[in-house]
C-alpha cells in the first residue's frame, strides 16, 4: 500500500520523462508532497521557493504564461491558507496551474490541527475558474495526474492528496474520465457518495452493514457530476456524503446543493462537524470523529433505522 | 518620446467623467510610464517580449492612458473606464484587456508574479526584461518581503522593481502609517542592486533603467522618489489619493497640464 502523495511523486516523474514543460515548485516541503525524487531528477526544472507559499503562487502564475505546466506543491492547510493570493493571482487571473495540497484530513494525527487541511475543499471549491480534485487511490491518482499533466488546462487545478497509505481498489484498465463520478457498488437502499482516502472505509462499512448501499466515488468534486448524483438519488431513498474534511463547504455541501436545486432528498453528511479536532493517532482520530468504518457503519445503520 | 503630461490629462479625464479612480498614484508614475512605455515593447503578446507588472493596481489609469496614448484603446472604451461591460476594469485584469501582463489589485501580490516572468523569460532563453511597479505603502505586505528575499537567489537581473516612493497612503503620509525607513538599507540587505532616482527626471530614469539592465547577476530596485499628483500644484497632496476633482478643480488642473 502507498499514500495517493507517493503515487503522484512517481507519476510526475514518469510523465516528466515525455513532457519537458513540467515545472515544479516547492515551499521546503518536498519530501512529505513528494516532489524530492523530481527535483534530483530534473534538478533545471525545480525550483525551492523557501517557507513562502504566497511567494510560490504568485510566481508559478507568472511562469505559466511561458507554456509550462506549474505544479506547486505543499501541505493542504498551508497552501489553501493564502486564500487572497490564489483568488487574485490565480482564479480571477485563471493561471493554468496545479496546485497540490497534500495531508489533507486527519491523516497527519499527532502534529495536530494547524497542520491538517480541513477546509481546503470549501476554500478552493469558492473560487470561480478554480477546478478540485481528489484522487481514492494510488491508480486513480496516477490516472488523474497523467490526464492534468497531459492535457491543456483552461484554468488552475486544486490537486487534494492524503499522508496515509491506502488500498488499491481500482486495478490497471482503471481509465480517468474527467468530471464523472465512479459506481464503486450498485444498490438501492442509500446512496453514499465519498471524495478522497476514505474509499475504502466506507466500502468495508458498506459490506459490514448488510445493507444495500450504492457507494459513487467523486475523484472531481468542482466541477461535479450532478448527472451521477441526480440519478442514485432517485434510484436510493436516501443519501449520504462521507469525506475526510469539515461538512460545511465540502463535498457534503456540494451535493446538497445539487440535491435542494434539482432533487430534494434526505441527505446526511459524514464528516467533521464545523469543529477543530485534536492531536492523536490517526486511526484514534477517525474513530473519534466518526470516519472509522466503524463508526461509517454505524452511521448507515441509524440512517436507514 | 511620450509626453508625461498627456498621460495625466488621459486619467484626469478618466477620473473626473467617471467620477471614480485614484489619481494621485497615477500621476506620480506619469514619467516612468511614458519611458517604458516610449522604450520597450510593452504591449507585444509575444512571449518572448519585455513584460511590465503593475502591482499597486489601483493606478491603472496610467495604463489605460498610455495605451489610449498609442492608440491601442479607443475613445469608446476611454468612456467605458469603471463601467459595465467594460474592458477597461478599476484594477488591471489580463484577461479582459490583453495589453495588460497581470492581473492585480490586492496589493503585494505583483512581484512574486513579476518573478515568474523573470523566471520564464530566462527559461525561453528571452534576452527581455520584466518590470515590476509597487507603491511605497505596498510594501508594508509581508509577500513583498518574500519576493525580495528570493529574487537574487536566482540571480534574475532581468527583473528591474521600481518602487513608487510618493510618501503617501489610503490613510495618509506613508511614515505615520508604516515607516519603510531605511529603505535602501533593507534593500541592500537583501541582495540587490539598488538605486535612488528623482522619479520625474527622465534621464535618472534613463541611467538607472540602463544600469539595472546591464547588471551581470542581481535583480534591480529603482527607489523612485516621486510626488503624488505630480503635475498639478494642488493635487500634489495625499488627499488626492483617491479623490475626485470638482468641475472647477477639473479644469484648473487641465489648464496647469496645457
Amino acid at each position: 500500500m502507498i499514500a495517493t502523495r507517493d503515487a503522484f511523486g512517481n507519476q510526475l516523474i514518469k510523465s516528466a520523462k515525455t513532457n519537458d514543460k513540467i515545472l515544479v515548485l516547492s515551499a521546503d516541503l518536498s519530501k512529505a508532497t513528494k516532489t524530492e525524487n523530481f527535483s534530483k531528477e530534473y534538478p533545471n526544472r525545480f525550483f525551492e521557493i523557501g517557507i513562502a507559499e504566497s511567494n510560490m503562487i504568485g510566481i508559478g502564475s507568472g511562469l505559466s504564461e511561458y507554456g509550462f505546466k506549474v505544479v506547486m506543491t505543499s501541505f493542504a492547510s498551508f497552501l489553501t491558507g493564502k486564500y487572497d493570493v490564489i483568488r487574485v493571482s490565480l482564479a480571477y487571473s485563471n493561471a493554468p496551474v496545479i496546485l497540490v495540497g497534500t495531508h489533507a484530513g486527519l491523516a497527519i494525527g499527532k502534529d495536530g490541527v494547524t497542520q491538517m487541511g480541513l477546509e481546503d475543499i470549501s476554500l478552493m471549491r469558492s473560487l470561480p475558474n478554480m477546478q478540485v480534485l481528489q484522487p481514492a487511490t494510488p491508480i486513480e491518482t496516477e490516472k488523474m495526474v497523467e490526464y492534468i499533466l497531459d492535457s491543456n488546462l483552461d484554468g488552475p487545478v486544486y490537486l487534494r492528496l492524503g499522508r496515509q497509505p491506502v488500498s488499491e481498489i481500482f486495478d490497471e484498465n482503471y481509465e480517468f474520465i474527467p468530471n464523472k463520478g465512479i459506481v464503486c457498488k450498485d444498490g438501492n437502499e442509500l446512496a453514499i457518495f465519498v471524495t478522497g482516502c476514505l474509499l475504502d472505509e466506507v466500502l468495508k462499512a458498506v459490506e459490514n452493514s448488510k445493507k444495500n448501499c450504492a457507494v459513487i466515488n467523486i475523484h472531481t468534486i468542482k466541477p461535479i457530476d450532478k448527472e451521477i448524483i441526480l440519478k442514485f438519488s432517485k434510484q436510493c431513498k436516501k443519501v449520504m456524503t462521507v469525506e475526510d474534511h469539515s461538512i460545511v463547504g465540502g463535498l457534503g455541501s456540494t451535493i446538497s446543493e445539487v440535491l435542494s436545486d434539482e432533487n430534494p432528498t434526505l441527505l446526511k453528511r459524514i464528516g467533521l462537524n464545523d469543529i477543530f479536532p485534536e492531536s492523536g493517532v490517526p486511526s484514534e482520530l477517525w474513530e473519534k470523529y466518526g470516519l472509522s468504518s466503524n463508526r461509517i457503519e454505524k452511521s448507515i445503520l441509524e440512517f436507514l433505522d | 518620446m511620450i509626453n508625461p503630461n498627456n498621460l495625466r490629462k488621459h486619467v484626469l479625464r478618466m477620473v473626473y467623467e467617471k467620477r471614480s479612480g485614484h489619481i494621485g498614484g497615477s500621476f506620480s508614475l506619469a514619467e516612468i510610464i511614458a519611458y517604458l512605455y516610449s522604450n520597450f515593447d510593452l504591449t507585444s503578446n509575444d512571449k518572448n517580449a519585455p513584460k511590465l507588472i503593475l502591482s499597486k493596481g489601483h493606478a491603472v489609469p496610467i495604463l489605460y492612458a498610455v495605451l489610449y496614448e498609442l492608440g491601442l484603446i479607443t475613445d469608446e472604451e476611454i468612456s467605458l473606464f469603471r463601467e459595465i461591460n467594460s474592458p477597461l476594469q478599476g484594477h488591471p485584469d489580463k484577461n479582459k484587456l490583453k495589453y495588460l501582463h497581470a492581473t492585480t489589485g490586492s496589493l503585494g501580490q505583483g512581484l512574486s508574479i513579476a518573478i515568474g516572468h523573470a523566471l520564464g523569460l530566462k527559461i525561453i532563453s528571452s534576452p527581455n526584461s520584466c518590470f515590476c511597479i509597487v507603491g511605497d505603502g505596498e510594501i508594508q505586505e509581508g509577500q513583498i518581503w518574500e519576493a525580495f528575499m528570493l529574487a537574487p537567489k536566482f540571480k534574475l537581473n532581468n527583473l528591474i522593481v521600481f518602487i513608487d516612493y510618493n510618501g503617501s497612503q489610503n490613510d495618509g503620509f506613508v511614515k505615520n502609517t508604516l515607516d519603510l525607513e531605511p529603505i535602501t538599507e533593507k534593500i541592500l540587505a537583501f541582495n540587490w542592486n539598488v538605486i535612488s532616482i528623482c522619479g520625474h527626471n527622465m534621464d535618472e530614469i534613463d541611467a538607472a533603467v540602463k544600469n539595472g539592465l546591464n547588471n551581470k547577476e542581481k535583480p534591480t530596485c529603482i527607489l523612485m522618489k516621486t510626488q503624488k499628483g505630480k503635475g498639478v500644484t494642488f493635487l500634489e497632496d495625499p488627499i488626492w489619493h483617491a479623490k475626485v476633482p470638482n468641475e472647477e478643480e477639473y479644469l484648473k488642473a487641465v489648464e496647469e497640464l496645457k
